[in-house]
């Protein structure tokens, strides 16, 4: 055009397209970077008055698949936006018709969480996967947000455990081929499905919902399932997500920083009753106190709160928060039942600590369990030690020398100093980490795991705190 | 953007059709309707440069004069071969130079585009 002279007028190309044949993605691939290129501006030879753009209107060909036959084939059916027989429209044309008239900015997952980093495999206990999806271009242009649980190993369709699908419409959903199970309107808006023909379809889950919703230019799609026996005992197990636009700038399938196992039960409460010396086994618990916060030591409870227990040894390194199993010999130490220089598989991280559950002074402890574990002296009710827990009332006695002090609610249980409270331990934390003990008869809020220490053959609950924030005065 | 004056010398519609059914269907074709003269001109026709410069000029005129805002365009050209047809052996430029040669030789003015038209 500048040669010519004609720099300034228009350039339009009326016809373009794709002589061969390709997969579909490819031709999307391609159209959408023919656009970026002709939608490019301020080049030197391009139109002046059109900010330097080479060309000023472009059409695709062919529309439809019935344009031109020869030879008894249909030509052109390959990159045809419609299908001329049903007049549906084939995955180019949607790429075509949702592309923005300016440059398509791809989608951004911004957040992804799981509920839970254990999941217990009963087929009703629900537990969703959140995913946050943002897109310059709009929320209009997130077509479909998907996820595939998967067990961790090598990233094929045998080694699915769930796919779950959301998006704007059905074809969404099915335009790139998979068996699915429509599953209708998704809460919010939209419509989402199961894959029911691959990568685990519904042998290891149970699919029960799905919600979207938008927030400006972000949109956050949620999947509820539940997980099934079949998927137990399984650990480290991971999820990737997919997000399509409009534009066809997909994300591909991002695998999320999460990991996650599967049980048929959370509880460990019977590795208490064991004799001392005893090997036992502790297949998953979540970290409630970690051996960056006491010195060798961890506590560990049960995913459904229903038993902890201390661990020790030199050789722990576990946070709060951290999902392991255990393995290791059960003893009884100052009336407490640890497990002694375990082995510790980490099967999870990431998640956050358990919250302590609050309790009056009395029920701290609790009574015997069973015949190997110690009750607590004046305890009653469930046996709690090694949970974690809080407690709030006033500072009845305070030593900083020696690091502890006793809270009271009006309990008025009883220890080695008399009817104090219970004795708050603030020793043995790892080194660095310290605790300010509050001065006598201010009011606590005191969170830390329930342990023990025996004074004159009676066995009295102390609760630990783990660091400065666990102890708040007022 | 509707295509006249393509496939072949004499081709209908005539101006003058286009003119009765454009009057009459105004809002089909408004102000600054682009046109486009012909089809891959000289490779599916098979006009002549020449005759495909009358044409044009025919239709360029007729179209301005039912009204003048109208943009008028070539008919596409294929940029992606090397013509060998009976009207014109040569590129894509060699034979946009030839149109504008011949319409310049008959008419004695530059040949009037208002918005060129390929197909790559």
């Amino acid at each position: 055009m500048k040669s010519i002279g004609e720099q300034d007028k228009p350039l339009i190309i009326t016809e373009y397209g794709l002589l061969n044949y390709h997969d579909p993605q490819w031709m999307i691939n391609y159209l959408l970077g023919s656009f970026q290129i002709l939608l490019s501006k301020g080049h030197p030879n391009g139109m002046p008055s059109d900010e330097g753009r080479w060309v000023q209107r472009w059409a695709w060909f062919v529309n439809n698949n019935h344009v031109w036959q020869a030879g008894g084939e249909v030509q052109w059916t390959h990159c045809a936006l419609y299908n001329g027989d049903t007049f549906d429209m084939r995955p180019l044309g949607r790429a075509y018709a949702r592309h923005p008239h300016e440059y398509n900015y791809a989608p951004q997952i911004t957040d992804c969480s799981l509920s839970s980093n254990v999941l217990l495999a009963d087929e009703s206990t629900p537990y969703s996967v959140t995913i946050k999806v943002t897109d310059s271009n709009g929320v209009g242009d997130i077509r479909s947000v998907k996820s595939i649980f998967y067990n961790g190993s090598t990233w094929q369709a045998s080694n699915g455990r769930g796919y779950l699908a959301w998006g704007q419409d059905d074809y969404d959903i099915t335009d790139f081929g998979e068996t699915w199970t429509l599953m209708g309107n998704a809460s919010g808006d939209g419509r989402w499905a199961w894959c029911s023909g691959d990568w685990g379809g519904n042998n290891f889950i149970v699919p029960i919902s799905a919600f979207a919703s938008t927030n400006g230019n972000e949109r956050t799609v949620t999947f509820t399932f539940a997980a099934k026996p079949s998927w137990a005992p399984s650990f480290n197990q991971k999820f990737r997500v997919y997000v399509r636009d409009g534009g066809g700038s997909p994300t591909g399938w991002i695998e999320q920083p999460i990991s996650y196992c599967v049980l048929q039960s959370l509880s460990f409460g019977d590795v208490h009753n064991n004799a001392d010396g005893t090997t036992v086994t502790i297949p998953c618990a979540v970290v409630s106190a970690g051996s960056n916060q006491l010195a060798n030591t961890a506590y560990v409870q049960a995913l459904d709160r229903s038993a902890g227990i201390k661990v020790y040894g030199s050789n722990i390194n576990a946070r709060a928060g951290d999902i392991v199993s255990i393995s290791g010999k059960i003893q009884t130490s100052s009336g407490e039942r640890i497990i002694t220089y375990p082995t510790i598989t980490m099967l999870a991280t990431g998640s956050l600590p358990p919250s302590p559950v609050f309790v009056t002074c009395r029920d701290v402890g609790g009574e015997s369990p069973n015949a190997f574990t110690l009750g607590t002296y004046q305890g009653v009710g469930l046996y709690n030690v090694g949970l974690l827990m809080t407690i709030a009332g006033r500072v009845t006695y305070s030593d900083p020398t020696s690091k502890f002090f006793y809270v009271d609610d009006g309990s008025k249980r009883g220890g080695s100093l008399g009817d104090l409270g219970i004795k708050v331990s603030c020793s043995g934390l790892t080194p660095g980490n310290t605790i300010a003990i509050p001065d006598t008869n201010s009011s606590v809020i005191v969170s830390g795991v329930i342990a023990t220490q025996m004074s004159s053959g009676q066995v009295f609950p102390v609760i630990r705190p783990r660091s400065s924030a666990d102890v708040v005065a007022f | 953007m509707p295509l006249v004056g393509g496939w072949g010398p004499g081709v209908n519609p005539s101006i003058e059709t286009i003119r009765a059914y454009v009057l009459s269907h105004p809002n089909e074709y408004p102000d600054g309707t682009t046109w486009l003269i012909g089809n891959e001109i000289i490779w599916d026709d098979r006009r002549t440069p020449e005759q495909y410069a009358r044409d044009y000029h025919d239709f360029y005129y007729g179209l301005k004069s039912i009204n003048p805002t109208f943009k008028i365009a070539n008919g596409s050209v294929i940029t992606s071969v090397t013509y060998n047809r009976p009207g014109f052996t040569g590129t894509p430029i060699e034979l946009m130079n030839a149109i504008r040669t011949a319409y310049q030789s008959i008419y004695g003015e530059p040949w009037p585009v208002d918005v060129y038209n390929i197909h790559p």
